[in-house]
């Protein structure tokens, strides 16, 4: 997998996720718990705060488990086992989590660039505008006429890898996982294909729209390079930041993406 | 044998009202008089993805100085659990009148 948040094997992570919280601890053996959680921090692919949420709801869960078994008179260190033994070993329970995780990572891939991509086609047609660009007069007719197409298109295919992604992890996707897997269609049971697709989709459409704001910005510097005035400064300065600062945004949300599914093998 | 139809189990188990992942499991287990041989940690995944369905919502509190995750029913999830009750008692009688009753033992 990728380096940067998404690095496994980094045990720190659990503890400070588990020492974030002021005390109130119940008795619990916090030592074999804490390394069951960091073992399962480790295997699962999400972003940093995506994965502490899981491991806080996990870490009540199981120290609960110990605790009723230690009320009822078993010693700490027995309690802690049988708790982890009837939790499921790490690799069990982190393949169980991952196709959601997957899901949520695609999901909020999107969502994030359902929401950019429009200001910065407001930010980049309005440079247009203000460079005297309009549909009716283009005075640098040649390149525009093929690169907006382009645009246009590679734009529709972001919003299909939208749909797609939705479709697959939304309630429809979701009911219909739920159906198959009633009816015993094996490891169907998390709708990892809806997932995979959903996945791919997400992590497409962010590289595309990198690649829509890359091409824009590679575009206003040989224009401001080769003929500074025909393009407006201020609306291209303000399209220019909006670009900097969606490029790598979206592309570290589609390698999230992709390392999100890379464990569903 | 439960695998298949644990998002029905959890829906069941959250009619009864709120819970958190614990208390679910718990119920789960009592419920099934022990035959529940899952291991817990999935149950989790499978609360998480009912509640992306829309099936059931989570909040979180703290207790006991821990956060905590709580699940309840939403009406889609009541629906969709009244719908698997249908079809699974559909299920349940085909195989009945199918496999026919148990033989009567025989007087001495």
């Amino acid at each position: 997998m990728a380096g940067g948040d998404l690095a496994p094997g980094r045990l720190g992570r659990a503890a400070r996720s588990g020492s974030a919280r002021a005390g109130g601890r119940t008795a619990a053996p916090a030592g074999s718990v804490e390394g069951y959680l960091a073992a399962l921090d480790a295997r699962l692919a999400a972003p940093r705060r995506v994965r502490a949420a899981v491991l806080a709801e996990l870490e009540d869960g199981l120290l609960e488990a110990v605790a009723v078994r230690v009320a009822a008179g078993l010693a700490e260190p027995a309690a802690g086992a049988a708790a982890l033994a009837e939790f499921g070993d790490p690799a069990t329970v982190a393949a169980a989590f991952q196709p959601g995780l997957a899901a949520r990572q695609a999901r909020a891939t999107v969502a994030g660039l359902l929401r950019s991509g429009p200001l910065l086609g407001l930010c980049w047609g309005a440079t247009l505008l203000a460079s005297g660009v309009t549909p009716w007069h283009r005075p640098h007719a040649g390149p525009l006429t093929v690169a907006l197409p382009l645009v246009g298109l590679l734009v529709a295919v972001v919003w299909l890898a939208a749909v797609a992604t939705f479709a697959a992890t939304g309630r429809l996707g979701l009911s219909l996982a739920r159906r198959s897997s009633a009816a015993g269609a094996g490891s169907a049971w998390q709708g990892s294909a809806g997932v995979r697709l959903a996945g791919y989709a997400a992590a497409t459409a962010g590289l595309l729209c990198a690649t829509l704001d890359l091409s824009a910005l590679a575009a206003l510097a040989w224009v401001a390079a080769n003929a500074p005035g025909a393009v407006a400064a201020v609306p291209a300065a303000v399209a220019a930041s909006a670009s900097l600062v969606r490029l790598p945004t979206a592309a570290v949300a589609s390698r999230r993406c992709l390392a999100a599914l890379a464990p569903l093998g | 044998m439960l695998k298949g139809h644990l998002d029905a189990l959890l829906l069941a188990v959250l009619e009864e009202g709120p819970r958190h992942g614990y208390a679910v499991i718990e119920a789960l287990r009592s419920a099934s008089a022990g035959r529940f041989d899952l291991p817990t940690g999935t149950v989790y995944p499978a609360l998480h993805r009912l509640e992306r369905a829309g099936l059931v919502r989570g909040h979180w509190s703290t207790v006991g100085g821990r956060r905590r995750r709580t699940y309840e029913l939403t009406s889609a999830g009541r629906r969709a659990l009244g719908e698997e009750r249908g079809a699974w008692k559909e299920f349940a009688t085909a195989v009945s009148t199918l496999l026919g009753p148990a033989p009567w033992p025989a007087a001495t």
